[in-house]
């Protein structure tokens, strides 16, 4: 049972110095009810994926492959049907709450008009399911806040708020674009612990794109590592974190600190390949230390299972845990 | 340990007040705080961590010691010498001992000039070398932070990031500094990247005994590099000690809140977070007595009337400012 599932999906951009490959053929399903996490770094086309896919990528993108919602491919949509996904069915939190808000308008207005859009029949007086959305995500004294300004509130705050527009619409899915990343290292921790509970009291899936490793271990189920536009590794976090199989996760993971707080960190040495090159085998390979031979001819196959891995050479499991 | 050792940087009392003018129909002017009494040591060879929250006063300190904003002390010296007075009237030789590594690369560099024109020139500025060496100079520093010639040609805009924040580094360290004073210097870098210069700051000070504050909001890195840490909250220290003592065994109510959110690096050790109350108060209508009192979950009536004071709990370096948390030390002899 899945509540979205991608399979071979590809985006590029069309810029003045040909086309630039952000995303070259993920699959990825999400269950219904699961915290998926997709990790990757800056350029790695994890933004990238879930923007095309909700048809949010601009003029520029090209995208191809499928992403099957409920039964529904969403890729090719027009934008007037995907309008009534999007709010509804799927929502999506971004980075910075400041500048996803408009600042002159109340959070209780702001919210008002998601409510309104995003519902099918009114129901009850918008202020009164305002003030729950507000309760619900954890903001004290709702009643007053609905007449704030986000300037008045704090970053964490405002990030609550927009995460209260974006269940207006009761979605199935929510998409969190490092929800998290531009706040304080206390209120990051309090917005996780929120994504949780809502999506454990809702039954709502998640996915959570982060560069940060420790982001997916606190709270996800199951986790996909991205490089240069396709997933790694993927399986449910215990398994990967306990023995990272491909080469690059191993070295996110051991490049990261807080394991062993006196050992030497171990950095990836070389480059992310640019999103103009096409290289013929593991876009890792340069950049490998477990590099062999066919691993720059060809492209590795993923390897069949509910931990699965893209590497001709991956880390042994017993090494690695 | 390196506590022992001699100290090249001591503040005392530092504060940094800044006039906000605000709007002035509403309001008049009134003084932020942005640093109030703030005392700290580093050691020679000693990487010092100042960890807080944004708005906390981390930056303005570190800004201050380099002799940029607004200071007020009851004495700050740098290896014996008093520099409680402005970059501006500050000695040349003085400025050059202490130097500075900014948060973003791309715009603590020219982008038109080349690499080694812009790590030779603070030579220049200083004219520290004969202009015969200077480049010669230049290229030690690159190599020094394990850059290679290839890029001694290049532009900013044609390097990566880590490379870039190694560059600003030997940029830095071409002036042979005493201290390096770095604001974020790994926070705008992916963490394969940050790796690097995490290594390198390293490095740096076991080869060229130099002392380091490391300023971060990224409590797992700074564990990771640093002997001691300096936690801040709103504008004030709240507690300092050995680095893997403040984090193994917290003393001040919001260093739990603090550690407590580090993001796990496995999650069979994902634990909630020590929630904390409502959001860090405006920094210029502070709350009495302890700044932290209305977030604090161990309070008591004496919080909110005296201010505590940074105290020695036990004889292993540690300090906190918390009228329970120095109860509940057993005193030592």
């Amino acid at each position: 049972m899945t509540l979205l599932s991608i399979e071979n999906l590809t985006v590029s951009f069309d810029t003045p110095h040909g086309a630039a490959h952000a995303v070259r053929g993920i699959d990825l399903a999400v269950a219904p009810g699961e915290i998926l996490g997709l990790v990757g770094e800056s350029g790695s086309g994890k933004s990238a994926l879930f923007l095309a896919t909700l048809g949010l990528a601009g003029p520029r993108a090209r995208v191809r492959g499928s992403a099957l919602f409920d039964g529904t491919d969403l890729v090719g949509l027009s934008d007037r049907v995907l309008s009534r996904i999007r709010g509804r069915r799927v929502s999506m939190v971004f980075q910075d709450p400041a500048s996803s808000l408009n600042p002159v308008m109340t959070i209780g207005r702001q919210l008002d008009e998601a409510i309104r859009l995003n519902r099918q029949n009114p129901g009850r007086p918008g202020s009164a399911a305002a003030r729950d959305l507000l309760a619900e995500v954890g903001i004290p004294d709702p009643g007053r806040r609905l007449r704030s300004y986000p300037h008045e509130l704090s970053g964490g705050q405002n990030q609550r708020v927009m995460i209260a527009m974006m269940l207006a619409g009761n979605p199935d899915l929510l998409i969190a674009d490092e929800p998290n990343t531009a706040l304080d290292v206390t209120v990051q921790a309090q917005i996780l612990d929120l994504l949780k509970r809502i999506s454990r009291a809702r039954g709502m899936s998640i996915v959570l794109i982060s560069h940060d490793l420790g982001v997916v271990a606190q709270i996800c189920d199951t986790v996909a590592v991205m490089y240069a536009g396709r997933i790694v590794e993927s399986g449910p976090v215990m398994d990967v974190f306990d023995a990272p199989r491909h080469p690059y996760t191993a070295g996110l993971m051991a490049s990261r600190p807080g394991t062993a707080p006196a050992g030497r960190l171990m950095p990836i040495g070389g480059v992310v390949p640019s999103p103009f090159e096409q290289p013929a085998g593991c876009a890792f390979a340069p950049r490998c230390p477990r590099r062999r031979a066919a691993c720059t001819a060809m492209p590795p196959t993923p390897v069949a299972g509910g931990h699965w891995w893209r590497c001709f050479n991956p880390v042994e499991a017993a090494a690695a845990a | 340990m390196h506590e022992s050792r001699r100290s090249i940087l001591e503040v005392c009392e530092l504060s940094c007040r800044f006039r906000s003018r605000g709007l002035p129909f509403l309001s008049g002017s009134r003084d932020i705080g942005a640093v109030d009494g703030v005392s700290l040591t580093v050691g020679r060879g000693e990487i010092v961590g100042l960890v807080g929250e944004s708005g906390c006063g981390k930056s303005t300190l570190a800004k201050a010691i380099v002799g940029l904003g607004p200071i007020e002390a009851r004495a700050m010296r740098f290896d014996g010498t008093d520099i409680l007075r402005p970059l501006d009237r500050r000695p040349r030789d003085l400025i050059r001992r202490i130097q500075y590594v900014f948060q973003d690369p791309l715009g603590a560099l020219d982008p038109r000039r080349t690499v080694l024109y812009q790590v030779a020139e603070p030579l220049l500025i200083h004219r520290r070398t004969p202009d015969a060496e200077r480049f010669a100079r230049a290229r030690t520093a690159l190599r020094d932070v394990n850059l290679g010639e290839e890029i001694e040609a290049k532009y900013p805009h044609e390097l990566s990031g880590g490379q870039r924040q190694r560059v600003v580094i030997a940029r830095a360290l071409v002036l042979e500094p005493d201290l390096l004073v770095c604001d974020e210097p790994v926070s705008a870098l992916d963490v394969s990247i940050q790796a690097q210069v995490i290594n390198l700051l390293r490095d740096l000070r076991d080869r060229l005994d130099l002392s380091i504050l490391f300023i971060s909001h990224d409590l797992a890195v700074v564990r990771h590099l640093c002997d001691r840490i300096a936690v801040m909250y709103l504008g004030r220290l709240c507690e300092v000690g050995p680095a893997e003592q403040v984090f193994g065994d917290p003393r001040h109510p919001y260093t739990k809140a603090l550690t407590s959110a580090i993001p796990p690096s496995h999650p069979r050790l994902a634990k909630p977070p020590v929630r904390l109350p409502g959001e860090p108060p405006d920094p210029g209508d502070p709350p009495s007595g302890c700044r932290f009192h209305p977030r604090c979950g161990d309070r008591e009536a004496l919080c909110s009337r005296v201010v505590p004071t940074l105290e020695a709990l036990g004889d292993g370096g540690r300090f906190a400012a918390c009228h329970v948390a120095k109860r509940s030390t057993p005193a030592q002899c």
